[in-house]
């Protein structure tokens, strides 16, 4: 995209705001859809795992985001990075609320309040770097998992093999392979931030 | 025979099947409970799944239409708050006005009268009403005293006389 278009783009998200600070909420819609993509793929859906739930705290960031657009101050860049504090926040609080371990829960919170870039860095940039340090999330939780685990999940759900080949892949049955990816899975879930048996769960609405 | 760790229990077995199921037929937490295909595995499981391939670019994008769906919708429950938020303070101060009417008319219009000083019977009658019309203009302030006091003689007497009247019945 040439620097015309962006800054054409970018004046156009500050009129919305502008707008919407106004009294017409109406205005955010086209700047809230045309961060959606960036903010469902790489701040909430890695950290969420599950589509239904990371759409669900998707429009919850965007309720969150035009009820709070008074707190919001044109700073000369796209609003994107504000909506990502909001997501992140809000993916903090389901795990807090599903009792997840203190652990994770302030890692996620680490990641959700770290500092704006500079003015200037594109959003594209920013959602990468969110999709890196998932990347880096996982890539932790990973190595501490035994070998044969971490095989099985690298070809199932990394690469998309078929039971059967990753099964010839590994030397074992179909059935065997079954097992040994529900170990790997579960396994997975305990390094990458198990539920906490100290923090109470309150009010698992959602599952 | 499995892996090299202990044995699969049946339940494990049958968790495992059902993650399988569950990851041909396109993990979602939603999808496994709603065919009933837990077995075993739970959303947490097919979150973690879900985590994996979404880092690994394996999941699917948005997409721009339900992006748009989702930024209408969100709109439409900002506005739907904003608009019971409204008719809350309005309900509120509605309620607070008619109370506060109504503690006025209730002290305006059922106002109590105040108490006597005096019994009826203890309490003075008007001189006006002692000398029928008017004092004659040629009436010193002497005969028109003399005439009040003769009066009052006159009241006296009949509320004794009823007094006593009163005991005798």
């Amino acid at each position: 995209m040439d620097v015309d278009a962006e800054t054409a783009i970018l004046e156009n998200e500050r009129r919305a705001i502008e707008r919407a600070r106004a009294g017409d909420p109406r205005a955010l819609e086209p700047v809230l859809a045309r961060h959606a993509e960036a903010l469902y793929s790489s701040v909430i859906l890695p950290r969420v795992g599950d589509r239904a739930q990371a759409e669900d705290l998707l429009k919850d960031t965007f309720v969150t985001a035009i009820e709070k657009i008074a707190s919001f101050s044109w700073q000369g860049r796209s609003m994107y990075f504000w909506l990502r504090r909001i997501a992140a926040n809000k993916v903090v609080d389901l795990h807090r609320q599903r009792g997840r371990s203190r652990r994770m829960v302030v890692a996620l919170g680490g990641e959700a309040e770290s500092a704006p870039p500079p003015a200037g860095v594109d959003d594209t940039l920013i959602a990468e770097e969110d999709r890196r340090r998932a990347r880096a999330r996982i890539a932790a939780a990973m190595v501490a998992l035994p070998e044969r685990y971490a095989t099985a999940i690298r070809l199932r759900l990394v690469e998309e093999r078929p039971r059967e080949a990753c099964a010839e892949a590994m030397g074992v049955t179909v059935g065997n392979f079954d097992v040994i990816l529900f170990r790997a899975v579960r396994s997975f879930r305990k390094s990458y931030g198990p539920p906490s048996d100290e923090a109470p769960a309150r009010g698992l609405e959602d599952g | 025979m499995v892996d090299d760790d202990e044995p699969a229990t049946p339940e494990e077995l049958a968790a495992a099947a059902a993650l399988a199921r569950a990851l041909d037929g396109g993990a979602s937490a939603e999808t496994a409970f709603d065919s009933g295909s837990q077995g075993g595995v739970d959303a947490q499981d097919l979150a973690a799944v879900g985590r994996l391939r979404a880092v690994a670019g394996r999941e699917a994008p948005l997409g721009e239409l339900r992006a748009r769906a989702l930024a209408r919708a969100a709109v439409g429950e900002a506005l739907g708050r904003r608009a019971r938020s409204r008719r809350r303070h309005l309900v509120a101060a509605s309620l607070a006005v008619a109370v506060a009417a109504l503690l006025a008319l209730r002290i305006i219009v059922l106002r109590p009268e105040p108490p006597s000083v005096l019994p009826d019977r203890l309490a003075s009658r008007s001189a006006g009403l002692l000398v029928p019309g008017p004092f004659p203009s040629s009436q010193t302030e002497a005969q028109r005293l003399d005439a009040i006091t003769a009066d009052r003689l006159v009241a006296y007497r009949e509320l004794r006389v009823r007094a006593v009247a009163g005991r005798a019945r």
